[in-house]
């Protein structure tokens, strides 16, 4: 893989890396310039506490009671004014949708279960759990047939 | 709720057509083979009009499956549940299966025993896939620990 770096005083500044395909190369690229730039974490609300929650301490973030929130490592809730489209686009690769209303840090998902009724949950590292649609199953499969 | 109603109005009209169509091409190979020669027009408006609403259930019933919050043991349940009633109300009005317990039961055993057989096979690939997919999880877990 060569490397290149073109210094341009007059030019916009952006990294682009070319590659084959997504690896854990390119996540560490894009979470280090996303952390230099200040584009890494969101803003979580619960109760009367307000915290940034960095996108690596997010295991999924879901829709509950018609709002949006996100899931963190210990387990907590916490309440996120942004809508899930708009987040989507922000969020690092390594989130998926799992289903129409949650998306998944895929680094957190413990394990996929087959619950009764023939469905399939994410099992998150937490221990919370969000079930996968079918569609997001097939693509989620899809994606790691890369491997 | 509203999306999937007005989806299954919509699947059924696409569908509900072929109802008739099959039930002509039914009575041809009867005639042809020399089974059944005639029917009354009773029989036969009866004939179309029944598979009409069967057609008209049977393709807009297929919207069950568009219900993402619905693990698909429960809408192959629902879906068998709503053909099952359809199949045997149309086959009883038109005469087609006789009034009857053994009739019945014996219509009953065959349909369950088919769909219990796909149930078993639709858990049975999900489970290996789930397998696979834990499978390919732990590799791609185990690549970045690598990395790291």
């Amino acid at each position: 893989m060569n490397y290149k770096l073109i210094i341009d005083k007059e030019a916009e500044e952006a990294f682009i890396a070319i590659v084959h395909a997504p690896s854990a190369l390119t996540e560490q690229l894009e979470n280090l310039i996303r952390s230099a730039s200040g584009a890494d974490c969101i803003m979580g609300y619960r109760d009367e506490e307000m915290r940034k929650l960095r996108f690596s301490e997010i295991e999924c973030i879901t829709i509950q009671d018609r709002k949006v929130v996100a899931v963190d490592k210990s387990g907590g809730f916490y309440r996120v004014h942004d809508r899930l489209r708009d987040l989507e686009e922000v969020l690092p690769s390594y989130f998926i949708r799992i289903n129409k209303s949650s998306l998944a840090n895929e680094h957190c998902i413990a394990r996929f279960d087959t619950v009764f009724g023939g469905g399939v949950d994410a099992v998150f590292q937490c221990g919370f759990r969000e079930y996968v649609s079918r569609r997001c199953f097939s693509e989620i499969r899809r994606r790691y047939e890369g491997i | 709720m509203k999306k999937y109603a007005g989806d299954f109005f919509r699947q059924g009209l696409v569908s509900f057509g072929f109802g008739p169509l099959a039930l002509a091409v039914v009575y041809l190979c009867l005639q042809k083979s020399g089974v059944m020669q005639s029917i009354t027009a009773d029989e036969a408006s009866l004939g179309i009009f029944s598979t009409a609403v069967l057609a008209f259930v049977i393709g807009g019933a297929k919207v069950i499956y568009d219900i993402e919050r619905l693990p698909i043991m429960l809408a192959v349940l629902l879906h068998g549940s709503i053909l099952y009633v359809s199949y045997i109300t149309v086959y009883l009005i038109n005469g087609w299966l006789k009034w009857g317990v053994t009739p019945v039961l014996v219509f009953t055993v065959v349909f369950v025993v088919g769909y219990l057989l796909i149930m078993a096979l639709i858990l049975t690939t999900i489970k290996r896939r789930t397998a696979r997919l834990n499978k390919m999880l732990q590799q791609k877990h185990q690549q970045e620990n690598s990395l790291e």
